[in-house]
C-alpha cells in the first residue's frame, strides 16, 4: 500500500545479517566493519524488513552501537527462537522520524514502559525497542533486519 | 553518499484511524494482510502508531498514523488522542450496518474534540466482499456529501482503494498546511522541517 518512497530492488540484493559479515571475514584485508560507511558509525545499506521488502532506514542515516547486555529482544514468535535474545549490536536512531517505515508497539501490559519496533508493513517484529529511561534512542537489533548490499 | 539529510522531510502529518471495532482499521496499515504468517507478538501487544514515508508531489512527508484499536469499543475517544491530529480516516465496514450508522457519531466526537478545520475522508472497508455487502457505494457518497468531505471504498485484502485513501487525505493536509503557510508568514502549527520526535507522552493516549 504505502510504498510511495520503498525501493524496488529484487529480493536476492537483501542481506540478512551474516551473510553480510561473512563478506568483512572473507575479504581479511580489513578489520573494518563491513556494516557501516568508511570513517563513520554510520549504517552502509538500506535497512528492510527481514521478511518482506519493507525500507526501515535509509542508508546514512542510523549510528551503529553496542547493545546493551542487560536488555532481552523478545523473539517474534512464541514457539522459535531464530535470533538471539542479545542483539549482536543496534542501529540507533535518535528521532523516530528518521525511520522510513515502523511500527510502534504499545507497552507490555505489567512491564515497564519499552516501546517494540516492528514492521509497518507485514507488522513482524520486534525488531528493535524503544527503552523507557531513553526519550532519544531508537534501537534496531542488526541481526533482525536485511540489508540492500546492492 | 547518503549522509543524515537524507532521513529529512518536508512535512510531518499525524493521521488517526476511528471507527467501530472489527472494520478492519488494522488491516488498512498492513501490506500483506493474508495469514501467511502470524507475526504473534506483535499483534498480541498491539500497535500503538506507524511511521510511513511517502513521496507527495516531490515533497517527503512523514505519515504518523495512529491506530485507536481497543478504546473505540468505549465508543468515545478522548481529546488526548485527537490531539495535534491533522487528517482522520473515518472507517466503516460495508457488511455491517452498525458500523456505518455509527459514522454519524464519530462525526460528532470529532467535532467535539479533534482541531477545527482537520481534514476528513469516509472510507467503506471490504469492499471485496460482495454477497456480504449492505451498505451501496451510493449510499457512502450520500453520508460523505453530507458532511462535505470525501468518500472511497477500500479492501485492505484486495489492496484496492488503500494507498488512495491516504493519498487523498495527505494531499488534501498539505494543500490545507500550505495555504495556511501562505496566510501567515510564519510556519503553520505542526508543521516544521525536521522538527524533534513527537513526544512520546505528548501523543500518546495518557496512559
Amino acid at each position: 500500500m504505502l510504498n510511495a518512497s520503498q525501493q524496488r530492488s529484487s529480493a536476492s540484493d537483501l542481506k540478512p545479517y551474516e551473510e553480510v559479515a561473512a563478506t568483512a571475514a572473507a575479504g581479511g584485508s580489513s578489520s573494518a566493519s563491513p556494516f557501516v560507511l568508511p570513517d563513520t558509525l554510520l549504517n552502509a545499506f538500506d535497512i528492510h524488513c527481514p521478511k518482506c521488502r519493507c525500507l526501515v532506514i535509509r542508508r546514512g542515516v542510523a549510528t551503529q552501537q553496542d547493545a546493551d547486555k542487560d536488555v532481552e529482544v523478545p523473539s517474534p514468535a512464541a514457539t522459535s527462537a531464530p535470533y538471539p535474545l542479545v542483539p549482536a549490536f543496534n542501529w540507533a536512531l535518535s528521532n523516530m522520524m528518521a525511520f522510513e517505515n515502523v511500527g510502534f508497539t504499545k507497552a507490555v501490559p505489567g512491564g515497564d514502559d519499552t516501546r517494540y519496533l516492528s514492521c509497518a508493513d507485514c507488522d513482524v517484529g520486534p525488531i528493535g525497542y524503544h527503552p523507557p529511561t531513553l526519550p532519544k534512542a531508537f534501537l534496531i537489533a542488526a541481526d533482525r533486519v536485511r540489508y540492500n548490499t546492492a | 553518499m547518503a549522509t543524515s539529510k537524507s532521513a529529512s522531510y518536508d512535512y510531518l502529518i499525524k493521521l488517526l484511524l476511528i471507527g467501530d471495532s472489527g472494520v478492519g482499521k488494522s488491516c488498512l496499515l498492513l501490506r500483506f494482510s493474508d495469514d501467511s504468517f502470524t507475526p504473534s507478538f506483535i499483534t498480541t501487544i498491539g500497535i500503538d502508531f506507524k511511521i510511513r514515508t511517502i513521496e507527495l508531489d516531490g515533497k517527503r512527508i512523514k505519515l504518523q498514523i495512529w491506530d485507536t484499536a481497543g478504546q473505540e469499543r468505549f465508543r468515545t475517544i478522548t481529546t488526548a488522542y485527537y490531539r495535534g491530529a491533522m487528517g482522520i480516516l473515518l472507517t466503516y465496514d460495508v457488511t455491517d450496518e452498525r458500523s456505518f450508522n455509527n459514522i454519524r457519531n464519530w462525526i460528532r466526537n470529532i467535532e467535539q474534540h479533534a482541531s477545527e478545520g482537520v481534514n476528513k475522508i469516509l472510507v467503506g472497508n471490504k469492499c471485496d466482499m460482495l454477497e456480504k455487502k449492505v451498505i451501496s457505494k451510493e449510499q457512502g457518497q450520500a453520508l460523505a456529501d453530507e458532511y462535505a468531505i470525501k468518500f472511497l471504498e477500500t479492501s485492505a485484502k484486495s489492496n484496492i482503494g488503500v494507498e488512495e485513501a491516504f493519498f487523498t487525505l495527505a494531499r488534501d493536509i498539505k494543500k490545507r498546511l500550505i495555504d495556511t503557510q501562505s496566510e501567515k508568514p510564519e510556519k503553520a502549527a505542526g508543521v516544521t522541517l525536521n522538527q524533534e520526535p513527537v513526544s512520546k507522552q505528548g501523543g500518546c493516549c495518557g496512559k
